[in-house]
């Protein structure tokens, strides 16, 4: 969840101040900030792990390159949120990647995270990512980005039309769309029928 | 949380927990450091308008594969026409497909619209506040646009490099003509499929005009942070959409802190 306490909003804030009076040292903790919520949001949507991480990428160096343009310090999240979804639409938009389609779960392989996941398990989330990921590819552009933000970052209907450069009703509207459509995917209520019997369900 | 919530929270749940690794983080972190942005500005002198409308003709030509607009998939998968389809017949001699209105003889339109050598068959696309978007077919058969009188010109070698979105925003006018609210005119062609676009913002209601017919004038406000032109079809259904911010995506890359210095945008 990214909802974060008020002394890491704080600090972030903090380091906000100090990056624009020119302090360097504050560079690295706001682009792995920056990296961490792109990332998670572009794994959602990209169908290979490079495409989510040369949005991610993107997004951290054009947040820190426009920090000026941001007024309340506090607010650094959002503004992650919103430019991270300027840049994912676009990728989106663009059309489809050139590279091999990847479930974004071998990120975490990298992390060296899949090893203590039971191979039954693995076997069960990367079928129900993969499923997810070709179901979301279906979906516009705007209801993935909406509900990737809902369901990665636990993102308000308030915060994500922020994001969204819409209003609240149309959040409603896209949410409800996008689930609509997930539901009525065979493939993916199979997966989910699954997860929700607790058969190879990593906790 | 529901139990179709809860299934599609699990679904998400192995992105949740992502980091980024420590390369990730120092590349970045470098690329910060070397980064430098350069305004971007479009203002002409009017006196050289003619000059700079033709050197832009000739830049547009040159820079079209670099210039591409981004389309979203429903627009490339769901709609049977492009911006460039409302250009195409007109341009090929079919006069009875040309978009807007022709441009009448006694109306006000920047003087080389009535050089018949240099803008053939100019006509009005669209309106709004006074702006005008003018097209005209150029002395090479090209398509040329006016952006309201505004000092702002550009051309195209032929429809078809208009893409194949149903929506293509040329740009605003130059900060001078920004009218007594702070409004800016954002000029855009859209396909025949598209019949009313909105402007949103980073704060704030977004902005509809209806009735489009091959072409749009947005009053823009930049101080609300303008986001993306989004195309509606008749009914009402998101059919494509172009970002217009002053994020680092192909299109044009408007710094709107630029047209409104008294704020920027805020999240």
């Amino acid at each position: 969840m990214d909802t974060e306490p008020s002394e890491i909003r704080d600090l972030v804030a903090d380091q906000v101040r100090r990056f624009r009076q020119g302090d360097t040292d504050a560079a690295e903790p706001l682009a792995r900030r920056a990296l961490r919520i792109s990332l998670r949001t572009a794994s959602a949507l990209m169908r290979s792990r490079e495409d989510a991480a040369d949005v991610a990428q993107e997004v951290a160096v054009d947040v820190l390159s426009s920090l000026g343009k941001l007024r309340d310090p506090e607010a650094f999240d959002a503004w992650v949120h919103r430019i991270t979804v300027r840049h994912a639409m676009r990728r989106l938009k663009k059309g489809r990647s050139t590279r091999n389609i990847e479930v974004p779960l071998t990120l975490l392989d990298e992390e060296g995270l899949l090893g203590a996941i039971p191979n039954s398990d693995i076997d069960s989330q990367l079928t129900a990512r993969r499923a997810l990921v070709e179901a979301l590819s279906q979906l516009p552009a705007r209801q993935r980005a909406a509900l990737a933000l809902r369901y990665v970052h636990d993102l308000s209907d308030a915060e994500i039309a922020a994001a969204l450069g819409c209003r609240v009703g149309t959040v409603h509207a896209l949410l409800s769309r996008g689930r609509k459509a997930l539901r009525e995917d065979h493939q993916l209520v199979e997966v989910s029928l699954d997860l929700k019997e607790g058969n190879h369900v990593h906790p | 949380m529901s139990t179709h919530d809860d299934s599609l929270a699990r679904a998400f749940a192995p992105v949740r927990d992502i980091e980024p690794d420590e390369g990730l983080v120092a590349r970045v972190v470098a690329q910060v450091s070397r980064k430098k942005k350069a305004p971007r500005r479009f203002a002409l002198a009017p006196s050289r308008l003619r000059f700079a409308l033709q050197a832009l003709m000739v830049l547009a030509l040159v820079g079209a594969t670099l210039y591409s607009v981004p389309a979203t998939l429903a627009a490339i998968e769901e709609t049977g026409g492009s911006v460039g389809d409302v250009f195409s017949g007109w341009l090929g001699g079919d006069h009875a497909d040309a978009p807007g209105t022709p441009l009448g003889s006694g109306e006000a339109a920047p003087e080389y619209l009535y050089d018949h050598y240099s803008a053939k068959e100019p006509r009005v696309i669209a309106e709004a506040g006074g702006y005008k978007l003018y097209a005209y077919i150029g002395a090479s058969g090209g398509l040329g646009f006016d952006l309201g009188d505004t000092g702002v010109g550009m051309g195209f070698e032929s429809a078809a490099e208009l893409g194949d979105a149903p929506l293509h925003v040329l740009g605003p006018g130059a900060i001078q003509h920004a009218d007594s609210q702070g409004h800016v005119p954002l000029f855009g062609i859209a396909a025949r499929s598209v019949s009313s676009v909105e402007l949103t913002y980073a704060s704030g209601p977004p902005l509809q005009v209806s009735e489009v017919d091959g072409g749009f004038v947005l009053l823009a406000e930049p101080s609300r942070g303008p986001i993306e032109v989004i195309a509606f079809d008749a009914s009402g259904k998101e059919i494509g959409g172009q970002l217009v911010d002053d994020s680092s995506h192909p299109g044009p890359q408007i710094d709107w802190n630029s047209y409104a210095p008294s704020g920027s945008p805020e999240p």
